[in-house]
């Protein structure tokens, strides 16, 4: 078993945030301890403060179900692990309030990602996808992040906001500043995630005010605008909400999208299956791949009173933080959990979206980018194979990939 | 004629029951409206998920 040199005390206080856990993606041995001898437990030193860590997948459930006593408000630091509340970003999004305010936003944007709004996008991604993966060399290596996972993420939320076509590639990067947790205090990357997040903001008010000024639409700034729920928002809203739609569509799944080719490389025999029948294993694959690939490895919540878990005393006001990644390979649900199985009957259980009232609204359309992806890699016989290491994000919030190096091959029939 | 027996269905995503009986009048479900009588594009009123992610309580 991998660590056992750890002592229980050491284990106690286990500090699974540090980032070079993640960029060398040593994180899960970490993870499977915790979840076996440690489940609930206290780091009282970290880049971030003081946190409790949650590791199993039903204690996850449990605090996420319980969201009067696990407080997602941005008052109390909001969602992530870095408490945000004192930095000129304080992300007031929606998912970081508590009913009622989080609920009128988001009952706002639902109508935006229903199945018949979401099937009204599916030719687009079709078309979109087909001609990125057409356009790939072979044989040569490339980055898979920057040709595939990027171009296709940044179309599809370009759509959804109705952002100007020309103007789309700046929104990766105002994406990934809003993103950047990782940078903790530091007084220097957060003036600099200032400039990013407020350029970003300044674009995206001129369009809400025209759309404001334009009757109704079905995208996203449209219903902002003409929503009594979002209305007159301060500044800091205003950001919260853009920030959160486009992270959400955007970050969340060009990490999936990533993820899935190092998934093929681990497990060839399974991508063989899929190929042969995408049309039956396609949305396992996709659903396997959100769950292996856990690209928001956690959430925060913060006690609003003294209260028992898992045998442990949480007091008023500490930090919870839910590891999406661990619960997702808790053996206890998901057994040979680290295995992509495309065929897994109880997949769509993991928590990559959340779990309760704060659960993802974008993921139906998550699901559809992967999975169309992968049909249409099935339908060209594509083999990515990986060159080299991942460059992987420093980051215990997005887990995901700076460059994936890939050389490919596809067949011609 | 055998009595009918109301089910509740829980959504596993979040939690949510849907309770036969008192189905959802305030979105055009009257109670007493059978799971598989829902129209097919009821969601979770409370995360939208669809009704694959539901499973029976009991």
């Amino acid at each position: 078993m991998a660590n056992t040199a750890t002592s229980p005390e050491e284990l106690a206080r286990l500090d699974v945030s540090r980032a070079e856990l993640w960029s060398s993606n040593s994180w899960r041995p970490h993870f499977a301890r915790l979840r076996a001898e440690e489940p609930i437990s206290y780091c009282p030193e970290s880049f971030f403060g003081p946190y409790w860590s949650v590791a199993r997948y039903e204690d996850i459930v449990a605090v996420e179900d319980d969201a009067k006593t696990f407080s997602s408000s941005w008052e109390h630091g909001g969602i992530v692990i870095f408490d945000m509340q004192d930095t000129g970003v304080q992300l007031r999004m929606f998912i970081a309030m508590d009913d009622p305010e989080h609920n009128e936003k988001r009952r706002a944007i639902a109508p935006a990602v229903t199945p018949s709004a979401i099937a009204q996008l599916s030719a687009a991604i079709r078309q979109r996808t087909g001609d990125i993966l057409d356009n790939l060399p072979e044989d040569t290596p490339f980055d898979w992040v920057h040709s595939v996972s990027i171009p296709l993420t940044t179309a599809m939320i370009a759509t959804l906001f109705d952002f100007p076509w020309d103007e789309r590639d700046q929104l990766p990067a105002w994406s990934d500043w809003c993103a950047r947790i990782d940078i903790g205090p530091d007084p220097v990357l957060n003036a600099e995630r200032e400039k990013h997040v407020f350029e970003m903001a300044a674009r995206f008010r001129e369009l809400y005010d025209q759309r404001k000024a334009q009757p109704p639409k079905a995208d996203l700034l449209s219903i902002m605008a003409h929503s009594d729920s979002f209305g007159e928002m301060d500044e800091q809203r205003f950001i919260g909400a853009i920030a959160l739609l486009l992270v959400g569509g955007n970050d969340t799944t060009r990490n999936s999208m990533s993820g899935l080719v190092e998934r093929i490389n681990q497990f060839p025999d399974a991508w063989q299956a899929v190929k042969a029948d995408p049309k039956r294993l396609a949305a396992g694959a996709a659903t396997e791949t959100i769950r292996l690939q856990t690209p928001i490895a956690h959430m925060r919540r913060t006690a609003t009173r003294d209260v028992e878990l898992g045998g442990k005393a949480i007091r008023k006001g500490d930090k919870i933080v839910l590891w999406y990644n661990s619960g997702n390979r808790d053996e206890a649900v998901f057994p040979d959990g680290d295995r992509w199985d495309p065929e897994r009957d109880n997949s769509r259980r993991h928590l990559s979206f959340g779990y309760g009232i704060h659960r993802c609204l974008g993921a139906r359309l998550a699901e559809l980018q992967l999975t169309t992806l992968i049909e249409e890699m099935a339908r060209r016989d594509m083999e990515p194979r990986i060159v080299g290491e991942p460059k992987r994000l420093p980051s215990c919030f997005t887990n995901g990939y700076e460059h994936i190096s890939v050389t490919m091959s596809r067949s011609h029939g | 004629m055998g009595e009918v027996i109301a089910r509740r269905y829980r959504c596993l995503n979040c939690g949510y029951e849907y309770d036969e009986a008192e189905g959802r009048p305030e979105l055009g479900v009257p109670p007493g409206t059978a799971w598989q009588d829902l129209p097919e594009d009821f969601l979770c009123p409370q995360c939208g998920s669809d009704q694959r992610d539901f499973e029976p309580k009991d």
